[in-house]
């Protein structure tokens, strides 16, 4: 696989959210505005960035028996860090993402790219899966958030779209609105898939 | 026997040198985090007490613990009031409040400090109408004693208006509220 192809098939091809499915809870809890969806995107992909950077490093010396246990332990230590670093530096979106922070830790896609790719892969290929996953990831949790955030309170980061008579769609960004979202969004993504002529 | 060894000292190795690193890390940013808390903490209590520029702690026998605030830095004479931290079970979470009352027990504001209710009904106790400055719901709470904290479902500049389709939370605050003034009184007079 060339090195671009690793890198652009997590925007599109294998695209985390819609294609593999994967990373699904945090994706669906905290994506009520884009604010956060972008913000879970960026902690979710720096972690992402970490792990496969450090299990693509040490693949060779860890004895495959123990391999999963070390792998999350490598995983946990950079969701605290992030945790710890977002905590200091950017309060407001900590306190909003809230428990979601280190439930990155037991996000299967973290965990999913580290055996499925970083533990077999060379340092520069794993880091630039980890790049397009985690792109992949921000923008799908983008993309998930602004439609939330747009119907479901008429703003976008914040600022008043609609008109005032304009009565958001509540629904939309309560649990049950994620999964109607999240669900039209892989339909369409079927349908411009099929349109392509893909599988 | 000597492969459970291994494999334990190769983990043992792992969580060591994560260990190490996270301690690192921690050290590093602890600062930083105390200083974020302290300075968001110091701006609710301005918000809860406006008057006051110092402000001292002070905890009950019962455990109870609440601020006095004072006018000079000096923290001499009189306090201009009092701050108590209000807990309250909303529909999602314990909301945490910063109540401030003057001497005469009138409610000179209140700051939410902690909640994660429903995103777009229970979060709007902290919503900023379009056009304020300041969360509608809890300048609501200002100027106001003991008898008229309240929730009503209309209208009503007297008492507490509800917010629609987040009675709980509404209640949760105003009714955490409540008490915390209530245990002032007691504590005070």
């Amino acid at each position: 696989m060339s090195a671009w192809k690793i890198f652009i098939r997590g925007l599109w091809e294998d695209v985390p959210l819609f294609r593999l499915v994967l990373g699904l809870c945090p994706a669906l809890a905290v994506t009520t505005s884009l604010r956060n969806g972008l913000g879970m995107g960026l902690a979710t992909a720096s972690v992402l960035l970490g792990s496969n950077f450090v299990v693509s490093l040490v693949r060779k010396a860890i004895p495959a028996k123990i391999r999963i246990p070390s792998f999350i332990v490598v995983i946990a230590s950079f969701v605290t860090i992030v945790d710890l670093v977002m905590h200091g530096f950017t309060p407001e979106l900590h306190k909003a993402l809230g428990i979601f922070i280190p439930l990155i830790v037991v996000n299967c896609l973290i965990l999913g790219r580290a055996e499925a790719f970083a533990s077999k892969n060379s340092l520069g290929r794993s880091l630039l899966d980890a790049a397009g996953m985690g792109l992949g990831f921000i923008l799908a949790l983008c993309i998930l958030g602004s439609v939330r955030e747009i119907l479901g309170s008429g703003t976008i980061g914040g600022f008043v779209l609609t008109p005032e008579s304009y009565r958001p769609v509540l629904l939309l960004i309560l649990p049950p609105g994620g999964f109607i979202v999240y669900g039209l969004l892989i339909a369409w993504f079927n349908l411009l898939d099929s349109e392509r002529g893909g599988r | 026997m000597s492969e459970i060894f291994k494999l334990a000292g190769m983990l043992t190795l792992i969580t060591g040198i994560a260990a190490t690193a996270l301690s690192n890390v921690y050290m590093l940013t602890r600062d930083r985090i105390a200083q974020v808390e302290s300075a968001l903490e110091a701006a609710a209590r301005r918000t809860a007490l406006p008057e006051a520029v110092v402000f001292t702690a002070d905890t009950t026998a019962g455990g109870f613990v609440f601020y006095r605030g004072w006018a000079d830095s000096s923290a001499s004479g009189e306090p201009v009031g009092y701050i108590a931290l209000a807990l309250g079970k909303g529909y999602s979470s314990r909301i945490r409040t910063m109540v401030g009352v003057d001497s005469e027990m009138n409610i000179t504001g209140i700051k939410i400090a902690f909640q994660q209710e429903t995103p777009g009904l229970g979060t709007r106790i902290e919503e900023v109408r379009k056009g304020d400055d300041t969360p509608w719901f809890q300048e609501q709470f200002r100027g106001k004693t003991l008898e008229y904290i309240e929730v009503v479902r209309t209208a009503d500049p007297e008492r507490i208006e509800a917010i629609t389709g987040a009675t709980i939370s509404s209640e949760a605050v105003t009714n955490s509220v409540r008490e915390a003034v209530e245990k002032l009184q007691k504590v005070i007079q």
